[in-house]
């Protein structure tokens, strides 16, 4: 277990801004075991082929704007940054440590949008991704942002 | 099968796949040896571990890894294993040494010449313990741990005899016949030197250690157990009956039908040679050369067809059976002057001599002659060995009416 203090709206970065997934529900498969799983000819004992974890799901966003939409639209197929449980950070003890709400890279696979509530211009859509790398649910070390660029 | 080794170590649990092996011995008692392939999940297995196959208790066979391939979608290693006795294919036969490791003192035991010539004449190797020290270097099983007790008979290894002149002569006993090491070094060579000329383009082209233990089994007639851990030789002479000159069955055997007329196909490759200095005298003292193929020729393949009826006349509820006579070569005599007779009888004129020096120019002919092995005071056709030949031998019938 990571221990986060309290589950938030998924945040996800697109343009380099981070974006607030509000009134999304999430089906999250963390830790998805890649592998295949033989038996010994000789004597029946398993041999596990493991090709890595990965973190997968899909997030479900209710009463998405036809902008951020569009937005989201836009990146199916590229890698970007997911905090699938919100941003934030807490004292952890001993001070002065800081645990950070984890993040990941994740390839978005499928935007697939549909009708909710029949309202005009305010919809749905799910987002299926996996993550672009091996990964296993963890703290974060940091906040997971881009550096701050240099001042002229 | 029970369990599987990777040089002593148990990999059992992790093999995927395991093809199945076959072990053939041909008619001509030569054999061909099975090669298995391995799937599994070990990354550190590397070419020329050795690999053991253990199939049950006292039941086992012996390979080694010759190519490893990687499937990168499945994480599988896949070893190819040909069984360890491929190691000799490494080898040519000039190449093998009585000096092998772990060969000593059992060597000199087979060896041992206690007659006044010594060592220093001994141009011969005990064919079984050729064998031995075939199957030592390519398995690493210690010569003396190879079970030959099937086959050896150390009591009557030999038996000398003193021709009356100065001469001792040696027979030996079917089992344990000799083959002249200068034979050996030279085998499937065209000259007596080609074992080390780079003018004739055939050095890739002569038999291997491993051609050399199959020419072994097929000439002494017998197979080699390479499922059981000590290797254990075997005559098939111990299990089957040595064919006699004709055989007659009763015509009650349902199985068979009436044969009168038998024929029967030989193929020898002769080499080029043509021996002007060595001869005989006929009835009207002329002096005849032998001859052996043709004067220039490379290799001449020739076929003899021997036809023959059975006179012993079978009834008609008879069979009669036979296979061809071959030359018998009772025993050869290596001193200063070396025989080579067809018969037990007293020397004769056309006997064939020659000077042991050039015992290099004779060995390159054996490789064009079949003959049977000795049996000392018998005279039975005993199976013969063709080298380089496509066809085996045949035999044809008729009906007999």
């Amino acid at each position: 277990m990571i221990l986060i203090p309290e589950i938030r709206e998924p945040v996800i970065l697109v343009n380099e801004a981070q974006m607030t997934l509000s009134n999304a529900s999430i089906d999250y498969d963390p830790d998805d075991h890649d592998y295949t799983m033989y038996r010994s000819v000789i004597n029946g004992a398993a041999i596990l082929v493991s090709r890595g974890e990965y973190f997968k799901g899909t997030i479900d966003v209710f009463d998405i704007t036809f902008t951020n939409y569009s937005t989201i639209k836009s990146i199916v197929g590229q890698v970007i940054r997911l905090w699938p449980f919100g941003t934030g950070f807490w004292p952890l003890p001993p001070a002065p440590a800081v645990g950070y709400y984890p993040y990941v890279d994740v390839l978005i696979t499928k935007v697939s949008p549909y009708h909710r509530n029949n309202a005009f211009y305010i919809d749905a859509c799910i987002i299926s991704f996996e993550s672009e790398m091996p990964y296993t649910l963890s703290l974060a070390t940091d906040t997971g942002l881009p550096p701050e660029p240099p001042e002229e | 099968m029970s369990q599987v080794l990777l040089n002593s170590n148990d990999i059992s649990s992790k093999i995927v796949a395991i093809s199945g092996m076959n072990y053939i011995r041909n008619d001509n008692f030569s054999f061909e040896l099975p090669e298995i392939s391995i799937e599994t999940t070990i990354a550190t297995g590397q070419i020329n571990d050795n690999i053991t196959c253990i199939i049950a208790e006292n039941l086992q066979a012996d390979f080694y890894i010759s190519d490893i391939k990687y499937n990168s979608a499945t994480r599988l290693y896949t070893w190819v294993c040909p069984h360890a006795f491929v190691r000799l294919s490494d080898y040519r036969a000039s190449q093998i040494s009585q000096y092998w490791p772990d060969v000593t003192p059992t060597y000199a035991q087979f060896n041992n010449d206690q007659s006044y010539h010594g060592l220093w004449s001994r141009q011969y190797w005990q064919l079984l313990f050729l064998v031995q020290t075939l199957i030592h270097h390519a398995t690493g099983c210690g010569c003396a741990n190879i079970d030959v007790s099937v086959g050896a008979d150390e009591s009557v290894y030999y038996t000398r005899a003193f021709d009356g002149y100065f001469w001792t002569t040696t027979q030996w006993n079917w089992d344990q016949i000799g083959i002249s090491i200068p034979t050996l070094r030279r085998i499937g060579s065209k000259r007596h030197d080609d074992y080390n000329s780079d003018v004739y383009d055939i050095y890739s082209k002569l038999p291997t250690a491993l051609d050399v233990l199959n020419y072994c089994c097929m000439t002494m007639g017998m197979q080699i157990d390479i499922f059981s851990a000590n290797y254990k030789i075997t005559p098939v002479s111990n299990q089957m009956q040595i064919p006699t000159e004709s055989l007659q069955i009763d015509k009650d055997e349902r199985n068979l039908e009436l044969y009168r007329f038998y024929e029967s196909k030989t193929s020898r490759l002769i080499a080029d040679s043509f021996d002007y200095i060595y001869g005989y005298w006929d009835a009207g003292n002329n002096y005849i050369p032998y001859t052996f193929g043709f004067d220039g020729a490379d290799y001449q393949l020739t076929e003899s067809n021997l036809f023959h009826e059975d006179s012993l006349k079978p009834g008609r509820r008879k069979l009669a059976v036979a296979w061809p006579k071959l030359w018998n070569i009772h025993y050869i005599s290596s001193n200063y002057i070396a025989i080579i007779r067809d018969s037990e009888n007293d020397l004769r004129w056309w006997d064939m001599w020659f000077n042991s020096i050039l015992i290099p120019f004779w060995a390159s002919k054996s490789i064009v002659q079949s003959y049977t092995t000795p049996i000392s005071d018998q005279n039975i056709a005993a199976r013969s060995v063709n080298i380089d030949i496509g066809n085996s031998r045949k035999m044809k019938y008729e009906v007999f009416s």
